[in-house]
């Protein structure tokens, strides 16, 4: 299920983009496309700083997603007034737009990493059960 | 071998009774290690799973690897996806 919402997510951005595409080069650049090219544009920034954090950053996953959280909103802010999104009476919205998402993608996280170590764990305990049951080829001794 | 561990872009392998530097860049070691049993786990470690004992998460937090010689090494959750990579091949 989830490989097939990540495909449809993908393919859902392919469309977009090619449908864009399109309307570019028939009608030329128009507000709907330049808001479709910012966004995607926000995208690539907002999953390089996630990447970068991830690769970086080593705390537990309540502090990350809180840097996460200010980190992404600054950019959000940045790139919204950059953009002309806010105004400066409602970028303080950008807090919001960004926490919602995170909001949704914190358990998410939480229950992938938690399937992940048992799945892992699991691994492991049927690797050293296979290994006690056969005695006579210590597999462990002839590892490199 | 237990594991390979960046320390200020030194490059050191741990066996069961020595240390050894080994002159190659994680990058390098990381494709020398493509599709055996080394895996990264972190961006200064690669690790032997061959000798990971179990993966633990601290209080709903850090993750650690623990090896079968009781040492504790920081696991990226980023990483935990290329582990089961490892463990699923092997099951394959």
């Amino acid at each position: 299920m989830k490989k097939i919402l990540k495909d449809a997510c993908i393919l859902a951005a392919l469309m977009i983009l090619s449908v864009f595409a399109i309307s570019i080069i028939w009608s030329g650049i128009t507000d709907e496309t330049v808001l479709v090219l910012r966004l995607f544009v926000l995208a690539l920034i907002i999953s390089s700083a996630n990447h970068i954090m991830d690769e970086y950053i080593s705390l537990p996953i309540i502090m990350i997603y809180t840097v996460k959280y200010f980190t992404i909103t600054g950019i959000v802010m940045l790139f919204g007034f950059i953009s002309g999104w806010f105004y400066p009476s409602n970028f303080w919205m950008a807090f919001i737009y960004v926490g919602a998402v995170l909001v949704l993608a914190y358990p998410i996280d939480s229950f992938r990493i938690k399937k992940d170590i048992e799945f892992i764990n699991k691994q492991i305990a049927e690797r050293d059960a296979r290994e006690a049951a056969s005695p006579d080829i210590n597999e462990k001794d002839a590892r490199p | 071998m237990y594991y390979i561990e960046n320390v200020d872009r030194k490059l050191f392998i741990y066996t069961i009774k020595d240390v050894y530097r080994l002159e190659a860049s994680m990058q390098e070691i990381e494709k020398m290690t493509a599709d055996t049993d080394l895996v990264r786990i972190s961006r200064t470690c690669i690790i032997n799973t061959d000798h990971l004992k179990e993966i633990k998460q601290v209080k709903n937090s850090r993750l650690e690897a623990v090896l079968d010689n009781g040492e504790m090494l920081i696991v990226s959750r980023k990483y935990l996806q290329d582990i089961k990579k490892v463990f699923r091949r092997d099951l394959s």
